[in-house]
């Protein structure tokens, strides 16, 4: 695959399952189990990656994912992102507060034969925690 | 210029000026107007000087912290470097006196380059939340994924 072709597969996979939220779908773009490189190289099932999407959409059902930039080298692909929501389920243990975030997200994906085979991510936590006003 | 030179740009910057704490060589990396954009424990730095005073702060704090380059992909104007830092807390930190113990965290930064090869802006993106609850900062939490 080429850089390009790898950079296409990242914007589909971003708009149908970040924005579109068709989590269905997640197997066209995602070798199952993907490495999840944050968790020390545990291989990640798409079942649960799955789970982890709707966890968020759920605590923030307006959730909106914007990408900032797309960078492409051998075979990453790099997604730049602005995230934002209200929190209105609950989120990490967390009752809803109604308050409303924006906070950058990075990702770094791997990709083999046209499907991501490894993830390294990056989300502002600690700034979700701070503009919901979540102490704990 | 170009993206070779960009990435050893970027080397230098972890090698020279947060490894060896050498913050004149910013002059030769950076543009004055180099705009920070982080998160939660640094969110906004504007200009290079306020780097240099950044650095030394952290310096200060941190003599022996540095940073290990694990991944570099870049791309036109664009290096994105996935790093590991760690440094052992000798001085005070953000108000708080210093502990003796070695403090880390990963991160990813996206460093944007102008015509003159020189780094204009960078995003940078630490999980520092072990950090700061190594330092007491903020409350002892498990933290989940994502």
């Amino acid at each position: 695959m080429s850089v390009d072709a790898n950079k296409t597969l990242v914007s589909k996979f971003h708009q149908v399952v970040m924005v579109e939220r068709r989590l269905d779908e997640v197997a066209q773009f995602m070798r199952d189990p993907l490495l999840d490189r944050d968790s020390k190289g545990a291989p990640e099932t798409l079942d649960h990656v799955k789970k982890s999407f709707a966890a968020y959409f759920s605590a923030f059902p307006d959730l909106q994912s914007k990408v900032e930039d797309l960078t492409a080298e051998g075979d990453k692909v790099v997604c730049r992102l602005t995230v934002s929501g209200t929190h209105q389920g609950e989120y990490m243990g967390a009752a809803p507060t109604g308050k409303s975030f924006s906070v950058s997200a990075m990702h770094i994906f791997r990709i083999v034969d046209g499907k991501i085979t490894e993830r390294w991510e990056w989300v502002d936590r600690m700034g979700i925690r701070t503009q919901l006003g979540i102490q704990n | 210029m170009g993206i070779e030179l960009n990435k050893q740009n970027v080397q230098r910057f972890y090698d020279e000026v947060i490894g060896k704490g050498d913050v004149s060589v910013i002059d030769d990396l950076m543009c004055s107007e180099f705009v920070h954009h982080g998160d939660a424990l640094f969110p906004y730095i504007g200009g290079s000087e306020a780097i240099k005073q950044g650095v030394k702060g952290v310096k200060t704090a941190y003599p022996d912290g540095h940073t290990v380059i694990e991944d570099m992909v870049a791309e036109g104007d664009i290096v994105v470097v996935r790093l590991t830092w760690r440094g052992t807390h000798l001085g005070p930190f953000m108000g708080k006196e210093p502990t003796g113990k070695v403090h880390k965290w990963a991160g990813l930064s996206t460093y944007r380059f102008n015509n003159e090869g020189k780094i204009i802006e960078r995003w940078a993106n630490q999980d520092v939340m072990p950090q700061l609850m190594a330092l007491g900062m903020i409350p002892e939490m498990k933290l989940g994924g994502g």
